[in-house]
């Protein structure tokens, strides 16, 4: 019973717990998740204004270059001298608007630096596609936006174009003269990298805006030009989040670490406190409610188990008294005169009522036996007919007051394995229910038969009968014919129970027969033969 | 045949002995179980009957220690326990049989005549078998047969009629009998015999109101013709 009701509170605690638990987890990971999610904006939004700052510094070289690229004429020393005076144009070129290139001139009188552009740039002049868009194709798009055509190609002024070569990244911006002629400047590498580099943080480690991170700067090939932050990551580790420099430097990227738990305990932290505290708290109350609930349901059940326990004492300390009196009245009545009918009466009276506070006590504590799961028999030898003979003999003050008489019918007389003292409850139960019960009666009939190894015996009597809506309920605990202590009818309504459970103990049942007038109860019992 | 009392209850431990007494046993008493084993190792008795529940040492512990010097002397309990473990406990403990309060006079008797059975079998004491009218009477069983009938028998009833067959046709008087089959130091009491014979009478002979075998010689005693 207790291993039950704790098995059961602890269902109480455990089921709700594991779902909230669960609960808790996937709210957790979407807390988390959604805490990554927040982080890695801040991330993005802390490199997109690295990049706006990049940004305005194309916007500022842009300008300068414009400027440069402002040639009064295409004459070499002309070109050369503005090349000279140019912190950011390491070379400058001139296109005819036929796509030839005009300076630095192929097979002309060049400088080495000259040489060296045109050597660097070769890949650009040799694949025969303009970096530029070409002026034709730019009419031709507009005769198309003219007739109404959507998609629209426009000619640009000026533009960018990066190509790789030797050691990585280069740029040219040129412009549309409108003259037709195409007229840019290679970009300074180590200018533009300087540039670039300076609107970064400044990489110092220790005194960083970045304590718990790094940035870094990385080239087409992922090779980090710059980078700063306190935070080292192992190497080959993803970057949390990215993103690419914007045009002309496309190819380059800012990559930027952080710790992968310092992600979750930035954010998400906080979140899964509070849910673990919650749960935590919900958990306690659960706890403290289960252990609330075992507690008064222990005090419960130990309160009853003291009284079945006092029972129990009361019940066998009954026993000595009991014993002295019936055996006394027993004693008194071999010694007292055969005539002397009053005093014999007084002492059948005596004895009656002993034996029948016998069977009580009996019943009370055979039921608690059985409430333990401890009710066992101990078959032996014996013969059914003398077990009755004894049951009958133990009665026969009582009946004969009553003016029932006994009828013995068929014979049950081979020695059989039965407990002696559990048919002797049996059938006591049984006769003291027709004591009780069948009052009017005027007899008391006793069936016995035996075959194959079952004793059956079936006791009728023609009193009252059980009433049809108690038919299937007198076999209960508990349930009496009558419950009115004013009915004068004793007993505790645990009589037939037991019975029941004897007879289904020695292999057998208990049951009422449907009968037209009275009360019939058919007892089967396994009694193998003794001797067999 | 002499039997061992041991039992705590001043009254149970009296009606216990008057029942035997009743029966044709010689008694001894013990209130406690130091007592009980005091008292066996004085009179060396033929049954035991223990009570288990005892002060000082238990019916358990007293019925242990007669084993281990007596092995054959039968030991009947009696208890007012009577879960499962009580039973199964005393039996393996080397108790022949229990009986369990409350309980009545004839259970009591009943069991001591089965235990005494059991004892005289083994033990053989060589009680001849003898003839009583048409019964046969045999004394270690405590029965006697008319034809295929067995009718139960106490110790005393065996001494009586045994007293009785061997003084076939003489007239056996009261104190007679009473020094023979109830033993010197008992007081008599002339209704005691009187309702023994009766009792006697009744599980004897086929006509308990005419009796053939055991006969009334008024003012005088009993004959058996």
């Amino acid at each position: 019973m207790k291993r039950r009701l704790v098995f059961i509170l602890g269902l109480i605690v455990l089921l709700p717990l594991t779902v909230l638990v669960g609960f808790g987890i996937a709210v957790a990971r979407q807390e988390k998740a959604r805490a990554q999610s927040r982080y890695e904006q801040v991330l993005v939004g802390r490199l997109s204004d690295i990049n706006s700052g990049i940004a305005k510094l194309v916007e500022v070289h842009q300008r300068e270059l414009l400027q440069i690229l402002e040639l009064p004429t295409f004459e070499p020393d002309r070109i050369r001298a503005q090349v000279r005076t140019s912190r950011l144009a390491r070379q400058l070129f001139v296109i005819a608007p036929t796509g030839d290139l005009l300076h630095p001139q192929k097979g002309g009188v060049l400088t080495a630096e000259e040489r060296a552009f045109l050597e660097r740039t070769e890949s650009l002049w040799e694949s025969g596609e303009s970096f530029w868009i070409p002026e034709e194709i730019a009419a031709t798009s507009k005769k198309r936006a003219i007739k109404g055509r959507k998609r629209v190609i426009r000619a640009n002024d000026s533009g960018w174009h990066t190509w790789f070569w030797g050691e990585g990244l280069r740029l040219i911006f040129w412009v549309r003269r409108p003259t037709g002629h195409i007229v840019g400047a290679e970009v300074e590498r180590a200018a533009m990298m300087s540039d670039v580099i300076a609107q970064l943080p400044v990489a110092d480690y220790t005194r960083t805006p970045l304590p718990k991170g790094r940035i870094v700067l990385v080239d087409a090939q992922s090779r980090p030009l710059y980078q700063w932050g306190a935070f080292q990551p192992a190497k080959g580790t993803l970057p949390t989040v990215a993103q690419n420099l914007p045009a002309p430097f496309t190819a380059w990227s800012l990559h930027y670490f952080v710790p992968a738990n310092g992600i979750g305990a930035a954010l998400g932290r906080s979140a899964i406190f509070n849910i673990v505290t919650g749960l935590s708290a919900l958990a306690l109350s659960l706890i403290a409610l289960a252990t609330y609930f075992y507690r008064e349901s222990s005090r419960d059940m130990h309160e009853a188990s003291r009284r079945v326990t006092f029972v129990n004492q009361v019940s066998h300390e009954l026993k000595t008294p009991l014993t002295n009196i019936r055996m006394y009245a027993e004693l008194l009545e071999q010694r007292i005169s055969e005539e002397d009918k009053r005093c014999r009466s007084y002492i059948d009276v005596l004895v009656a009522e002993t034996q029948r506070l016998s069977r009580l006590i009996t019943n009370v504590l055979t039921f608690a036996t059985q409430r333990r799961g401890n009710l066992k028999l101990h078959p032996k030898t014996a013969c059914v007919d003398s077990v009755i003979a004894n049951v009958i003999a133990s009665f026969d003050p009582a009946l004969r007051a009553m003016g029932i008489e006994v009828v013995l019918e068929g014979k049950a007389d081979r020695p059989v394995a039965l407990d002696v003292d559990a048919l002797e409850q049996i059938l006591g139960n049984i006769i003291s229910n027709v004591e009780k019960y069948a009052t009017q009666a005027t007899t008391l009939r006793l069936h016995r038969e035996q075959h194959a190894g079952t004793t059956v015996v079936t006791v009728s009597d023609d009193g009252p009968g059980v009433p049809a809506a108690q038919r299937d309920t007198i076999f209960r605990p508990f349930v009496r014919l009558s419950n009115k202590l004013t009915d004068g009818v004793s007993g505790t309504g645990i009589g037939l129970t037991i019975s029941r459970r004897l007879a289904m103990l020695h292999g057998g049942t208990l049951s009422l027969v449907p009968t037209a007038s009275g009360a019939t109860f058919k007892l089967t019992l396994k009694t193998p033969e003794a001797n067999a | 045949m002499k039997i061992l009392v041991a039992e705590d209850d001043r009254l149970t431990r009296q009606g216990l002995i008057d029942i035997f007494q009743d029966e044709g046993y010689e008694t001894v008493a013990a209130a406690n179980g130091k007592e009980a084993l005091a008292r066996f190792a004085e009179a060396v008795p033929d049954v035991v009957c223990l009570d288990i529940m005892m002060p000082d040492i238990s019916g358990y512990d007293v019925c242990r220690e007669i084993r281990r010097t007596h092995d054959a002397v039968p030991i009947l309990f009696i208890s007012a326990k009577s879960e499962e473990i009580d039973k199964v406990l005393g039996l393996e403990m080397g108790a022949d049989d229990y009986i369990v309060k409350p309980f009545g006079v004839k259970e009591v008797i009943a069991r001591i005549r089965a235990v005494t059975r059991r004892h005289a079998r083994t033990q053989k004491f060589g009680e001849e078998p003898f003839t009583i009218g048409d019964l046969e009477v045999l004394p270690d069983e405590l029965r006697a047969l008319r034809d295929d009938d067995v009718i139960e028998l106490s110790v005393r009833d065996v001494s009586i009629l045994k007293l009785l067959a061997g003084n076939r046709g003489k007239v056996l008087d009261r104190d007679t009998i009473f020094n023979t089959c109830w033993g010197l130091d008992y007081m008599p009491n002339s209704r005691t015999l009187d309702q023994h014979i009766s009792q006697l009478r009744k599980r004897i002979e086929l006509d308990p109101k005419h009796p053939a075998i055991i006969t009334t010689v008024h003012n005088a005693g009993y004959r058996y013709e």
